[in-house]
């Protein structure tokens, strides 16, 4: 047997036998993805070049993959079969990927936790909305897994379970084909347990090349550290993010401190602003439809949303154009603001965790990642919030994140994950 | 801490969105809590308070 197809074959026994307790996937097609990887390889043993060939993927329930339901965790749509791809699954499935299956989402990609549970610790959140992407990578379901982020979809359930998100800029990854839930902020992105393959996977999903060899990372970026956002997270957070950025430190990064024109908090309330409005427009005549299949808070979402003046979101929406320019000039002589992905490690299942420490870099579309830099005394992963603070500055984030990667903890593997190659 | 003012302002932001969503969905079939009303207001309070007077400026340089 082939390597690939013995990968594959491993991987789906480690998804069946994870999932009743992690339940981090909505649909595994096991056959399909055994054929698919068969067609993988027999395109691999011709020499033909596929950037992504042979990466295995779980993509979140709310992106369009021809031929599996898009559920999006809603009851009634259980067995709505997409026809067609997503634009971004078209691309990746020529870049050479195989599709293992659809990946648990919250309901519509909103904050009612799903039934997954986070491998560190079954009591506590794995983060949402992207909740079975997460999981999935971290107990090495697949070696990437989509997810999309409108608030902190990608960058929270990163974190909780200790693994590299990447948000890309706003707009970077077309997203032809999957659901919205605001579409001021949607933007699809990856999860991955290496940079690299972060990277590899990123550039087949805008189907462009890098400028330069993958490998080559840019050495000692010029870091600023935002004060206001880092308050925002539990001491023991601080202290974890404050000890990683002094190890960069002392392998060349510059440190500064970076004042940024606009508090944290009022960030958050432009973003509020936007997203209820908009998620509200959206569901409007779902929700009418099916009021009894919501969820509770993304039903109080869309509520509030319904009643929000116009003049506040248009206001919101010329605040988040002007000071994304104030910021983006302010703090251009940075490559990376660094602060805390998340204001405590993953609480308990009742909650997908606060999204404001993520919502800063949705808000004005810039570029961030997470990646784990630890744990907390409960054994629970940290997580360092790196942002490139422009848009378009997608590969630079990367190619420094290259050089952060290796000065931070390997993870291994969940406590709650079986080992893989049983 | 917010001032005397700005609690005014929160408190009467609030009410104004709570009756608006029992108008809107009925009293008794409103889903959203005290903890999403209150954060939404103060969202409001905030984003009333900024200024966005670099947009008027800046259309008031590129007219003159």
């Amino acid at each position: 047997m082939s390597q690939l197809i013995d990968r594959v074959r491993r991987s789906l026994n480690a998804i069946q036998r994870d999932e009743e307790s992690l339940r981090a996937w909505a649909h595994v097609n096991a056959e399909r993805a055994l054929d698919h990887a068969y067609l993988i390889e027999d395109m691999l043993s011709q020499g033909l070049d596929l950037p992504v060939g042979g990466m295995t993927i779980g993509v979140k329930d709310i992106v369009n993959v021809a031929g599996m339901p898009t559920s999006a965790g809603f009851a009634p749509w259980v067995e709505n079969v997409a026809q067609d791809d997503a634009a971004v699954i078209r691309r990746l499935r020529r870049a050479g990927v195989v599709i293992m299956g659809k990946t648990v989402t919250t309901q519509f990609a909103a904050s009612d936790p799903a039934e997954t549970r986070n491998p560190w610790n079954l009591d506590c959140t794995p983060g949402g909305s992207s909740s079975g992407s997460a999981v999935a990578v971290a107990a090495q379901h697949v070696d990437v897994a989509l997810g999309t982020q409108t608030a902190g979809s990608i960058l929270r359930p990163a974190a909780y379970c200790g693994v590299i998100g990447f948000k890309p800029t706003f707009g970077a990854i077309p997203t032809d084909g999957m659901l919205a839930y605001a579409p001021s902020f949607d933007t699809l992105g990856m999860l991955a347990r290496s940079v690299a393959d972060i990277f590899r996977v990123y550039f087949a999903s805008i189907d462009a090349q890098p400028d330069a060899p993958i490998e080559q990372s840019l050495p000692s970026p010029r870091i600023g550290i935002w004060a206001d956002a880092l308050a925002h997270a539990g001491e023991s957070m601080r202290d974890a993010v404050i000890d990683a950025i002094e190890q960069l430190a002392q392998s060349g990064a510059q440190v500064f401190d970076a004042i940024c024109p606009l508090a944290f908090d009022n960030a958050v309330a432009i973003h509020r602003t936007i997203v209820r409005p908009e998620a509200a427009i959206v569901h409007a005549e779902n929700l009418a439809c099916h009021p009894e299949h919501y969820g509770p808070k993304l039903r109080a979402t869309i509520e509030v949303g319904s009643v929000i003046p116009a003049s506040a979101y248009a206001k919101a929406q010329f605040l988040r154009n002007e000071y994304r320019a104030m910021i983006e000039r302010h703090w251009s002589s940075f490559d990376l603001i660094a602060i805390p992905t998340t204001s405590t490690t993953a609480p308990t299942r009742d909650t997908t965790g606060d999204h404001d420490l993520q919502a800063f870099a949705s808000l004005f579309g810039f570029p961030a990642l997470t990646i784990p830099i630890g744990f907390d005394r409960d054994q629970l992963p940290i997580g360092l919030q790196l942002i490139a603070p422009r848009r378009g500055a997608d590969e630079h984030l990367l190619r420094h994140a290259l050089w952060v990667e290796q000065f931070m903890p390997q993870m291994p593997l969940p406590p709650y994950a079986s080992e893989p190659g049983e | 801490m917010p001032n005397r003012t700005s609690q005014t302002e929160h408190s009467n932001i609030k009410k104004a969105l709570a009756r608006t969503l029992a108008e809107l969905f009925g009293d008794d079939r409103v889903a959203a809590n005290d903890e999403e009303i209150d954060r939404t207001a103060d969202a409001l309070r905030r984003v009333h308070r900024l200024s966005a007077s670099t947009q008027i400026r800046s259309a008031q340089a590129s007219n003159s």
